[in-house]
């Protein structure tokens, strides 16, 4: 099996990297763009003809996608933590490590617990006013009704080959990663996570996309708070062994 | 390769190929409309969730024009029922009109203007105000009076 080939884990670290910048960033790249004249074709379809001139409509950029983050930035995560085990010393990587995944466990359970709940309650107003014809259903399209479909599916298919990237850099700097169970099931966790999503923005019609997306990001939340749970519980028995060696050394 | 390096890669084929495959279909369910949301997965969560809250009868308050304890309306042209603010989320406000139609104008939530609706005589609409409250106006249509009631909410 060998050592550690550091280019093909450096590879695999800049990809999962990308991966998490490419998710927290996409709301900067998906959406904006006008879709006042879909506003008026929708809103004639529900009995208001008379929209104000000023009407005007963007498309959202969805959470889904950065909501994706919450669970690659596991992957970041232990990765980051296999390359500080290249930069320090054994001995104090061996009792840190407990430590910073105890931190990170807890910062990701809160974080995504606070997002579990706001998009819990955006999912509840959306489907409010959708249902609420006309006048709530006009209020939903103006703020999430014109999904950027195609849009989503470009960035999707960039991260699903960043992805794909990390996966096999990680094989080829170390197959031994292949018998860590953990850090396979995360891998497919996040592929399929990848999928999921692709799969239920395009199940419905674009003006439900939003909906079914936000649905998306309260399952992926609560996939990153189980995996902050096994990560939680994962950093103990590193801990106990760090204070044990503290305590004899 | 070893076996597990067979399977992982087998998997890994299967989750690209499903991926190619949802991307791929997902332009055929096209731009969609209202009606869209009363089947599939969104109807289904629809039934979940349920409604937005019903705007109760109390927190109307109805201006040049008088409301009974029924909850009709006497509208000599037009009127306007001012919904109260409200601490949690967006509410709707159930209105039927009686036996001549009616034109209801309302604040779209969210935004800085209004929309209207005809609604036909003995037809119902629903009217979502959001937790700041709104002014509806309701106004006759080609007669100077007219009825309608506002459905009572929990």
């Amino acid at each position: 099996m060998g050592r550690l080939k550091v280019p093909f884990f450096v590879l695999a670290f800049v990809a999962i990297l990308l991966v998490f910048l490419v998710e927290v960033g996409s709301p900067l790249l998906l959406g904006g763009h006008d879709a006042a004249g879909a506003l008026r074709d929708q809103a004639l379809a529900v009995g208001v003809s008379d929209l104000p001139p000023d009407a005007d409509a963007t498309q959202p950029p969805g959470a889904g996608i950065p909501y994706l983050a919450l669970i690659d930035v596991v992957a970041l995560f232990t990765v980051s933590l296999m390359g500080l085990g290249l930069l320090l010393p054994d001995r104090l990587h061996g009792r840190i490590q407990g430590v910073i995944t105890l931190i990170a466990s807890i910062v990701l359970i809160i974080v995504s617990l606070i997002l579990l709940i706001i998009a819990v309650v955006l999912l509840l107003t959306m489907i409010a006013l959708f249902f609420a014809v006309p006048f709530g259903t006009i209020a939903y399209l103006v703020i999430w009704g014109f999904f950027p479909r195609g849009d989503a599916a470009v960035v999707l298919s960039l991260l699903m080959f960043l992805k794909i990237v990390f996966a096999v850099m990680l094989v080829l700097a170390q197959p031994r990663f292949l018998q860590n169970k953990g850090l396979v099931a995360l891998i497919i966790t996040s592929l399929l996570a990848n999928v999921v999503l692709a799969f239920l923005q395009g199940l419905v019609p674009i003006i439900l996309v939003s909906i079914v997306d936000e649905l998306a990001a309260i399952v992926f939340a609560i996939v990153a708070i189980v995996w902050g749970i096994i990560l939680l519980i994962g950093s103990i028995p590193a801990i106990v062994k760090a204070v044990r060696a503290t305590a004899t050394g | 390769m070893s076996t597990s390096q067979k399977v992982l890669l087998g998997v890994l084929v299967l989750i690209t190929a499903l991926f190619v495959v949802s991307v791929g279909t997902g332009s055929r369910a096209g731009q969609g409309s209202a009606d869209s949301g009363k089947g599939g997965p969104v109807g289904l969560l629809h039934k979940l969730t349920g409604d937005a809250g019903q705007v109760p009868r109390k927190d109307v308050s109805p201006s040049s024009c008088a409301m009974t304890s029924g909850g009709v309306l006497t509208v000599k042209g037009s009127c306007v029922l001012h919904v109260a603010k409200s601490a949690g989320a967006t509410r709707q406000l159930k209105l039927k009109a009686g036996n001549t139609p009616v034109t209801v104008t309302a604040p779209v939530p969210r935004q800085d203007y209004t929309a209207d609706k005809q609604v036909d005589a003995g037809a119902e609409v629903d009217v979502a105000v959001d937790a700041k409250g709104a002014d509806v106006s309701v106004a006759c249509r080609g007669v100077q009076q007219c009825l309608v009631t506002v459905l009572e909410g929990s």
